[in-house]
C-alpha cells in the first residue's frame, strides 16, 4: 500500500517523531510529507498524489482550537472535504482521504492514525488506477 | 462582478465524452475573485479530469491556461497554440469568455464549465450575493442605494409588499426585505421624502428584452480613416 | 551557468544506536540520482567533528545545496542553517531526510531500509527545487514601547517596561489616566514612578505602519503627530458594566462599605462570565475576597456567588477554599441570570442540577464589563480581533501569552486564560514580552515565507483576509505583496490565492508535488 500523510510541523510531524522515540511500530507503507501548517495543503496536491498512485492520503494538523497558526487546521479540513467530494464524484471513494487532529505529545495517536489508514486501505483495496495497470 | 459557479464534475465529464485533447481555461478577473474559475480552480478541474480519464481508460490529454481576461480578443488569442492542439475547450470563465473563445476559434468545440449566474459582491469571504439586476435604468438614487429589482423578490418599485416578517422577505432563507432596507437607508440619509415619490411603471426596454443590448461610446469608435490607417 | 549540484551527507548514527539501517546501500541508492555531486558519510552530524567534516566537503566541492540523511529536522534544522551559512550558502538551501525517528525506529529492518531510500529520494527531489530564501537578522530600531490604554494597566505596563530597560510612552485619549479609587498599597510606588517616567500623549491611534522594532505611528485627537516605537502594548482597563437601578457594581459596594453603612443581610454577587469565552480570575478574586470580608464582619449575612465557571486557578484556589469555609455558597449556572431589582431583589437563574432558582437578596452586585470604546477602536486600527467588551484577544498559541496575532503588538487581555489574580503581574509579563523583542540582538526574519508574483495577482484580497498575521497588503500599484518581516510561514495565503499568484519558499507547490511524486516511487530492490 502507498499511503502519504501530509503533516504539519507542530503537531503531526512532531507526534510522528515522538512515536519514533517511543519505538511505536507501524507500517512502512506510510510515508510523511512535512508542511509548515496543515493549512498549506492544496486540493491539487491531493488529486495529483492519487493520480500518481497513492492508495490513501491523510492530512494531520493540530487539535481543534490549538492550531499553532490559529486556524490552519480549519482550512485543511475544508480542503480535505473538497477533495473527498471530488473523489466521490469520480467514483473513487472519498474515504481514501482523511483529516486528523492531534497534538505534538501524542505519539500514540500518530500510531493510531497510521494503523487506521492501513485498516481502511485493506478495506477499500488499492487505488483503482493500479488495477488498470 | 460577475458571479458564477462551476458545473458539477459529472456534468462536465459527460460533455467531454468523445473528446480527447482537452484544454481547461479560466480567467484572472471576476471568476477568479468569486473562486470559481481562476488559475487555482483550473488546476483542480484539470487534475480531476485527468483522474476521471485514467479511471475510465479515456486517454485524455488535458492542458491548462488562465487568460488575463477572457472577454478580450487579444487576451484570448494567447490560447492559440494550445487550442491548435485541442479538440475541446472547457472554459470556466463566464459565459462571455466561453463565447469569445468560440468566436475566435470556430473549429474547436467550446464547452461551458461554469454556470454564469449574476452580478454581485462578496458579503464575507466565500459568500457572494446578487446585487444588481442589470436593468439598464438605475433607480438607486431613489432607493437609498439598494436595488429593488433583484434584492426585492418581487422586483417592486414602490414596496414594501407587506409580506415581510421581522425584516425578512416572505420567500424565507433569511433574505432581508429589500424595502425595509431601503426604508432604513433613506432614514439614515434623511431622505424619507423620496419614499413619497412614486416611481412610475418601469421602462423595461433597456433591460433584458429584444435581443443582445448594444452600447456605443462614439468617442472611442474608430472612424473609417482610423481603421484604414491601422490596417 | 552553474548547474545544480547537490551534496549528500549520511549520518552514521542515522540508524540509531541499534545501527539498524543499511547506510551503505542507502548511499549507493542516492548516488545514482541526477545532479548528486557526492555522498559522504559523517560520523555524527550533531558533533563538532561531524560538522567540520561537512564544512570541509561543502567548501571543497562546488555544491550549492545539500541533503542530510539523519534524524528529525525539528532538532537539526537550526544547526544546519548555521552550517549552511558558514559554508557561504543561503541558510535554507538544504533538506533533511528523517530516516531515524521516521524509519529506523518504527519499522522492521527490511521495511526501514526501503523507506529510508524513499525518504532520501524525496529529500533530494525537494532539494533540487530549492531557491535561496530571503533572510536577515534585523536589529530593532527603537527601544520605545508605546502603551495604549486608559487607566491602571497602562500605567503599570509602562512602568514594568521601563524597569526592564526600555523607554515607554503612554497614549491616552483624554491625556490623563483614570485610576481606580481603591488601590492596593503595593501599587502606589510603581504608579508614582510611572507618572514621573513615562510621558503621556493625549490622543488615539490613527494608524500603525512598519515592522516590529520599527513602527511608525500616527496619532490623532488632542495631539496629532507621528512617532516611532519598537513595540505596542494595548493596556486598556475593563469598564464596569452598566448598571440598572438597585444593582451595584464592585466600586459602589466598596464605597458603601467604606461609608460605614450596615451590611446587607443577603448578598448575591453575580460574576458575568457568560459572554463568549470569558474567564475572569480577577473578577472572581474580588467576589471571593468580598464574600470573606462580609461573612467575617457580619456572620449573619448570607453571601452567594453566581457564575458559569469558578475561575480559581493557582493561588486563587486557597481563596476559594477560604470563601467556602466562611460559608459562601457558589452557585454555578448555565446562563446569565435575570435580575429584578427592588427593596428585595430577585435573581432568577437555572442551576444545572437543581433546575430553576429564584434567589432573594437585599443587595445584588454585578461584576462584569461594558464596551470599552477606546479599546475597540484601537483594535480596529490595529486589525486585532476583539471580545464583545472591546478588549483585544490574545494569541491562544502555547507560550504566546501576551501576544496578539500581530508581531510586535502585545495585549493585556483581562479575560485571558492565562491572566493571574494580580493585575501587576499581568502587566509585568506582557512588558517582558515586549522587552524580549526589543532587547534581542536581532530579529530573525525570512526563510519559509510567502512571495507574490505581482503579474498574476487579481487583487481579490483573499490573501489579505486569510492571513492571521497581517503580512499581505495591497501596494499602491494595486497588487498584493507579502511583508516577509511579518510572515510566519503558515502557507494559508498560498493555498487561498485563486490566481496562484503566491508561492512559498521552502514549501513551494513544485517542491510539495516533487516530494509526493518521489514518495510514490518504489526504490529498486
Amino acid at each position: 500500500m502507498k499511503i502519504i500523510g501530509y503533516v504539519c510541523s507542530h503537531a503531526g510531524y512532531a507526534a510522528a517523531d515522538l512515536a519514533g522515540e517511543e519505538r511505536l511500530q507501524y507500517s512502512p507503507d506510510i510515508i510523511l510529507i512535512r508542511l509548515p501548517c496543515a493549512g498549506r495543503i492544496d486540493v491539487v496536491h491531493l488529486l495529483k498524489a492519487f493520480r500518481e498512485g497513492a492508495d490513501m492520503l491523510f492530512v494531520a494538523g493540530c487539535l481543534e482550537g490549538n492550531c499553532h497558526h490559529h486556524y490552519g487546521n480549519h482550512e485543511a479540513r475544508k480542503r480535505v472535504d473538497q477533495a473527498k467530494s471530488i473523489l466521490d464524484a469520480l467514483g473513487m471513494d472519498g474515504r481514501r482521504i482523511e483529516m486528523f487532529y492531534l497534538a505534538s505529545n501524542q505519539g500514540w495517536k500518530f500510531k493510531e492514525i497510521a494503523d487506521e489508514m492501513m485498516r481502511r486501505a485493506s478495506e477499500l483495496g488499492p487505488n483503482p488506477l493500479e488495477a488498470k495497470g | 462582478m460577475i458571479i458564477g459557479e462551476q458545473k458539477p464534475l459529472q456534468e462536465i465529464c459527460a460533455m467531454l465524452e468523445g473528446h480527447q485533447r482537452i484544454l481547461v481555461t479560466g480567467c484572472r478577473s471576476c471568476v477568479a475573485i468569486c473562486l470559481a474559475g481562476g488559475e487555482k480552480e483550473v488546476g483542480i478541474l484539470a487534475e480531476s479530469l485527468r483522474l476521471h480519464s485514467d479511471l475510465r481508460g479515456r486517454d485524455w490529454e488535458v492542458t491548462e491556461f488562465t487568460t488575463e481576461r477572457q472577454c478580450e480578443k487579444e487576451w484570448v488569442r494567447e490560447l492559440s497554440d494550445l487550442v491548435a492542439k485541442s479538440d475541446a475547450v472547457v472554459s470556466i470563465a463566464c459565459g462571455v469568455g466561453a463565447q469569445t473563445i468560440q468566436a475566435l476559434f470556430p473549429e474547436v468545440r467550446v464547452l461551458p464549465g461554469l454556470n454564469t449566474s449574476n452580478m454581485g459582491a462578496p458579503e464575507e469571504p466565500g459568500v457572494f450575493m446578487e446585487k444588481c439586476g442589470g436593468c439598464g435604468d438605475c433607480v438607486l438614487h431613489l432607493t437609498g442605494g439598494i436595488c429593488p429589482i433583484v434584492r426585492c423578490a418581487k422586483g417592486m418599485l414602490n414596496g414594501p409588499c407587506g409580506g415581510s416578517q421581522n425584516g425578512k422577505c416572505e420567500i424565507g432563507h433569511d433574505t432581508p426585505c429589500a424595502w425595509e432596507e431601503i426604508y432604513h437607508s433613506l432614514e439614515r440619509l434623511g431622505r424619507l421624502d423620496l419614499l413619497e415619490e412614486l416611481i412610475p411603471p418601469k421602462n423595461w426596454l433597456p433591460s433584458r428584452s429584444g435581443g443582445p443590448r448594444r452600447i456605443v461610446r462614439p468617442e472611442a469608435v474608430l472612424t473609417r480613416e482610423e481603421k484604414e490607417m491601422r490596417g | 551557468m552553474s548547474e545544480k549540484r547537490i551534496g549528500v551527507f549520511i549520518c552514521e548514527s542515522a540508524g540509531g544506536s541499534e545501527g539498524s539501517l543499511d547506510l551503505r546501500s542507502l548511499g549507493k541508492h542516492v548516488s545514482s540520482l541526477p545532479e548528486v555531486s557526492f555522498v559522504r558519510f559523517i560520523d555524527q552530524v550533531c558533533k563538532e567533528t561531524g560538522q567540520a567534516q561537512m564544512l570541509q566537503a561543502l567548501n571543497k566541492d562546488e555544491v550549492d545545496r545539500f541533503v542530510v540523511a539523519a534524524c528529525s529536522p525539528l532538532s537539526k534544522e537550526r544547526m544546519l542553517m548555521r552550517l549552511a551559512a558558514e559554508a557561504g550558502l543561503n541558510p535554507f538551501m538544504f533538506t533533511i531526510a528523517n530516516v531515524r525517528e521516521q524509519s529506523a525506529f518504527v519499522h522492521s529492518k527490511a521495511g526501514a531500509d526501503l523507506k529510508a531510500k524513499r525518504l532520501l529520494r524525496m529529500a533530494v527531489e525537494k532539494c533540487r527545487l530549492l531557491a535561496p530564501a530571503p533572510y536577515d537578522v534585523r536589529i530593532p530600531d527603537s527601544r520605545t514601547v508605546l502603551v495604549i490604554g486608559d487607566g491602571l494597566r497602562a500605567a503599570l505596563a509602562a512602568e514594568e517596561a521601563r524597569a526592564l530597560g526600555l523607554e515607554a510612552m503612554i497614549l491616552v485619549e483624554e491625556g490623563m489616566l483614570r485610576l481606580p479609587r481603591f488601590l492596593d498599597d503595593a501599587l502606589a510606588e510603581p504608579l508614582k514612578r510611572s507618572e514621573e517616567g513615562s510621558p503621556i500623549i493625549a490622543g488615539h491611534l490613527a494608524s500603525l505602519d512598519g515592522v516590529p522594532g520599527a513602527f511608525d505611528v500616527l496619532t490623532e485627537g488632542k495631539t496629532s503627530g507621528t512617532l516611532r516605537c519598537g513595540a505596542v502594548i494595548m493596556a486598556f482597563d475593563p469598564l464596569p458594566a452598566k448598571l440598572e437601578e438597585g444593582i451595584m457594581g464592585p466600586m459602589h459596594f466598596e464605597e458603601l462599605v467604606a461609608s460605614g453603612a450596615p451590611l446587607p443581610l443577603s448578598l448575591v454577587i453575580v460574576v458575568d462570565d457568560w459572554k463568549s469565552d470569558f474567564h475572569s480570575p480577577q473578577a472572581m478574586e474580588w467576589a471571593m475576597r468580598t464574600a470573606v470580608a462580609i461573612r467575617t464582619r457580619s456572620p449573619e449575612s448570607s453571601v452567594r456567588i453566581l457564575c458559569r465557571d469558578i475561575s480559581s486557578r493557582g493561588e486563587l484556589e486557597s481563596e476559594q477554599l477560604r470563601a467556602q469555609r466562611h460559608g459562601t455558597i457558589f452557585v454555578r449556572t448555565e446562563r446569565m441570570p435575570t435580575i429584578t431589582p427592588g427593596v428585595k431583589a430577585t435573581v432568577r437563574t437555572v442551576d444545572p442540577v437543581v433546575g430553576e432558582l429564584a434567589l432573594d437578596a437585599d443587595a445584588v452586585i454585578l461584576v462584569g464589563s461594558d464596551l470599552n470604546a477606546g479599546s475597540a477602536s484601537t483594535c480596529f486600527v490595529l486589525g486585532l480581533a476583539m471580545r464583545p467588551d472591546g478588549m483585544p484577544r490574545e494569541s491562544k498559541v502555547r507560550l504566546r501569552a501576551g501576544e496578539s496575532l500581530r508581531a510586535g503588538i502585545y495585549v493585556i487581555d483581562p479575560w485571558s486564560e492565562w491572566s493571574g489574580a494580580d493585575v501587576r503581574s499581568d502587566c509585568a509579563a506582557v512588558a517582558a514580552r515586549a522587552a524580549a523583542l526589543l532587547l534581542s540582538p536581532g530579529i530573525e526574519e525570512g526563510g519559509a515565507v510567502a512571495q507574490v508574483e505581482a503579474g498574476k495577482c487579481s487583487a481579490c484580497l483573499s490573501c489579505v483576509r486569510i492571513c492571521p498575521y497581517g503580512a499581505p497588503y495591497v501596494t499602491e500599484e494595486r497588487k498584493a505583496e507579502v511583508r516577509y518581516e511579518l510572515c510566519q510561514g503558515c502557507g494559508m495565503c498560498v493555498t487561498s490565492c485563486p490566481s496562484k499568484a503566491i508561492d512559498m519558499h521552502c514549501y513551494s507547490d513544485a517542491q510539495i508535488a516533487a516530494e509526493g511524486k518521489a514518495a510514490l516511487k518504489e526504490p529498486r530492490p
